[in-house]
C-alpha cells in the first residue's frame, strides 16, 4: 500500500508540485489503492496536529532551536509509534512514512522550516536518516533523564546517524558512565569527538562491524582505549 | 505493469543492445566479479520451486539452504555464522547462530540443508524477501568485524522486478489545469542507475478511465512506456529502434513511430491474449 509524499518533479520541462504515491510494489496504482494511501495520508496529518497543538499547549515548541530542545524531539518521538504500528500500510512501503512526515510537520518542522522545498528533500525518500525516525528512536529509552546525560539533540544526532551504535544500547550505557567530565563549556566538542572515534572504531560500512559478538568487557576495553584517544587529543 | 516492464525491457535488450544491466549506464555492482575473499561464505544453489524463477507464492518450499566457510588463510579462523531470512530489517526465521572454528586451509561441514515453507502466518508480508548468510569474526585482532556476507533475495507472491531501462513507474498527481503540462499522461527523468523513471498523472483522464482495473492500467502503461522509449531512441546519437531514414523530416518519424508503436502493442497484446489463454 503506498504512502503519498510531496516533491517538486520535471515534468515536460517544467519543475510543478507533486503528490508522488511511493510504494515497492510494481503494480499500477488501482482506484483502491489510491483510496488507502490517501486514508493514510489524513490519519498522518491528523496525527501531526494533535501532536503540534499538544507541543504547543505544554510550551515545549518554544524550544525549538534553544538549548533543551531535546526535551521536545523527546515527547515527539514518543509520540510517533502509529508510524509503526499502522495497518494502513504494507511492511515494505511503512519506511515512507518518516518521509511522508515531513509534508505534514507544520510547526514540528525541524529547523530550518520546511518550506516545499527544503534540503531534505535531497535525500531519498526511504533514506534511514530522518528527522522524525530519530526522534522515534530516542523516545524508545523509557528515562528521559538518560536520555539527556548522553547528550545534546546534536549529539544524538551523530549517534543515531551510526547503525553500530543503533543496534548496541550497551555503547550509549556506556556513554552515561562518562558524564563526569560533562563541563559545560567542554560538553559537545567532547561528546562528538568521542562519537566520531567509535564510528571508527566500530565502522558500519564496508568491514561492518556487529558489536554484538563483543563481551561486555571486550566492548568495554574497546570503548575506553576510544575514549582515550579522543581525550588525549582534546588535551593537546 | 510486469508484463508491460517485462515487453519493453525485452525490447529494450534486444533492440537498444544496451547491454546487460540497468539501461545505457555502468553495470551494477553485483555483475561485476568481486576477487575471492580468503574466508568468505558459499551458498550451495537454493533450489526454489520453478527453476530459474524467483518467485515463490505461499505453500511452496524452498529447499537446499546450506552455507559453507571456506578458509583460505595460514590460520585457525573463529568466527559466528548466522543464516537466516528477512523482510527489509526484519529478521523471520533463523537456521544457523552459533560460533565455530575452521581450519587453516580447510572448509567448514555444510550446514543445511534446511527447507522452508512460505506460509502466511510466518510470512505475513508479500514482495521481496532475502536469504542471509554472514561471519562475524571472534578472533581478537578483530573481534567484530564482519568478515563475509552472502545473501540471495527471492519474491513472495510477486514477480521479480524486471531488468530495464526502466527503474521505476511511479503513479504521481499533477494539476490537470497546469496550461504547461496539465494535460501529459507523464513524463520522465534520469535514475540512478543510469536508466529512467517515469513519473504517470494518475489525474489524467485516460488513467482515469482504467484505474478500477489493473490489467487495464497495466496496458495504459505499456503504451505510455513505449512512447517514452521511441522518444529515449529519437534522442540518442546512435538509435536501435529508428533507421537513419526515419529520422530524415517529421512526416518519417510519424510514420516510423506509428510503424514501432505497432510493433511493440502486436508484441504486448500478442503475449497477453497468450497467458490469459494459458490461464483458462
Amino acid at each position: 500500500m503506498p504512502v503519498i509524499i510531496r516533491e517538486e518533479i520535471l515534468v515536460g520541462g517544467k519543475r510543478i508540485p507533486a503528490k508522488i504515491y511511493r510504494t515497492e510494489s510494481p503494480r499500477p496504482l488501482t482506484k483502491s489503492e489510491k483510496a488507502k494511501a490517501n486514508k493514510l495520508d489524513q490519519l498522518i496529518e491528523d496525527k501531526m496536529r494533535g501532536i503540534e497543538e499538544e507541543m504547543e499547549k505544554r510550551r515545549l515548541l518554544e524550544l525549538k532551536s534553544r538549548r533543551g530542545v531535546l526535551r521536545l524531539w523527546y515527547e515527539v518521538g514518543k509520540r510517533l509509534t502509529f508510524v509503526e504500528t499502522t495497518n494502513l500500510v504494507s511492511a515494505e512501503d511503512r519506511k515512507f512514512i518518516w518521509r511522508a512526515l515531513y509534508d505534514h510537520a507544520g510547526k514540528l518542522a525541524p529547523n530550518p522550516p520546511y518550506q516545499g522545498g527544503a534540503s531534505f528533500q535531497t535525500r531519498r525518500a526511504d533514506d534511514p536518516r530522518n528527522h522524525f525516525r530519530y526522534c522515534y528512536l530516542l523516545a524508545k529509552f523509557p528515562n528521559f533523564e538518560f536520555v539527556e546525560s548522553i547528550g545534546d539533540w546534536s549529539s544524538w544526532i551523530d549517534l543515531l546517524d551510526s547503525p553500530t551504535v543503533r543496534n548496541d544500547e550497551r555503547i550509549l550505557e556506556w556513554l552515561t558512565t562518562k558524564q563526569q567530565i560533562n563541563t559545560e563549556d567542554s560538553r559537545v566538542d567532547w561528546l562528538r569527538k568521542l562519537i566520531n572515534g567509535i564510528r571508527g572504531e566500530f565502522p558500519a560500512a564496508g568491514a561492518m562491524t556487529d558489536t554484538n559478538v563483543l563481551t561486555c568487557k571486550e566492548l568495554t576495553n574497546r570503548l575506553e582505549e576510544v575514549y582515550r584517544r579522543s581525550t588525549s587529543k582534546l588535551d593537546h | 505493469m510486469e508484463a508491460a516492464i517485462e515487453v519493453l525491457s525485452l525490447l529494450r535488450y534486444q533492440a537498444l543492445g544496451f547491454g546487460h544491466g540497468l539501461g545505457p549506464g555502468a553495470p551494477r555492482k553485483k555483475d561485476v566479479k568481486r576477487p575471492w575473499k580468503k574466508i568468505r561464505l558459499q551458498f550451495a544453489d537454493v533450489q526454489f520451486p520453478r527453476e530459474g524463477d524467483l518467485r515463490v507464492n505461499y505453500g511452496e518450499s524452498i529447499k537446499n539452504i546450506c552455507a559453507t566457510i571456506v578458509n583460505d588463510t595460514k590460520q585457525e579462523i573463529s568466527v559466528r555464522l548466522k543464516l537466516f531470512i528477512r523482510q527489509g530489517d526484519k529478521p523471520i526465521e533463523t537456521f544457523v547462530d552459533g560460533d565455530l572454528k575452521v581450519n587453516p586451509r580447510e572448509s567448514s561441514k555444510q550446514f543445511g540443508p534446511f527447507e522452508t515453507s512460505m506460509d502466511r502466518k510466518k510470512y505475513p508480508v508479500v514482495g521481496k524477501v532475502t536469504l542471509v548468510a554472514r561471519i562475524v569474526s571472534l578472533m581478537p585482532l578483530n573481534k567484530g568485524e564482519t568478515l563475509d556476507e552472502e545473501r540471495k533475495s527471492f519474491y513472495l507472491e510477486e514477480d521479480p522486478p524486471p531488468r530495464g531501462i526502466f527503474e521505476d513507474c511511479i503513479a504521481t498527481e499533477w494539476d490537470t489545469n497546469d496550461p504547461d503540462v496539465g494535460h501529459l499522461m507523464g513524463d520522465d527523468e534520469p535514475g540512478e542507475r543510469g536508466g529512467v523513471i517515469i513519473h504517470y498523472n494518475t489525474m489524467h483522464p485516460a488513467y482515469v478511465a482504467v484505474e478500477d482495473n489493473e490489467s487495464d492500467a497495466a496496458s495504459y502503461l505499456f503504451r505510455l512506456m513505449a512512447h517514452v522509449l521511441l522518444k529515449l531512441d529519437l534522442q540518442t546519437d546512435r538509435p536501435k529502434l529508428f533507421h537513419p531514414d526515419d529520422k530524415k523530416d517529421e512526416e518519417s518519424i510519424a510514420r516510423a513511430t506509428l510503424r514501432l508503436m505497432s510493433e511493440f502493442s502486436f508484441r504486448y497484446y500478442s503475449r497477453k491474449i497468450s497467458n490469459a489463454s494459458d490461464n483458462t
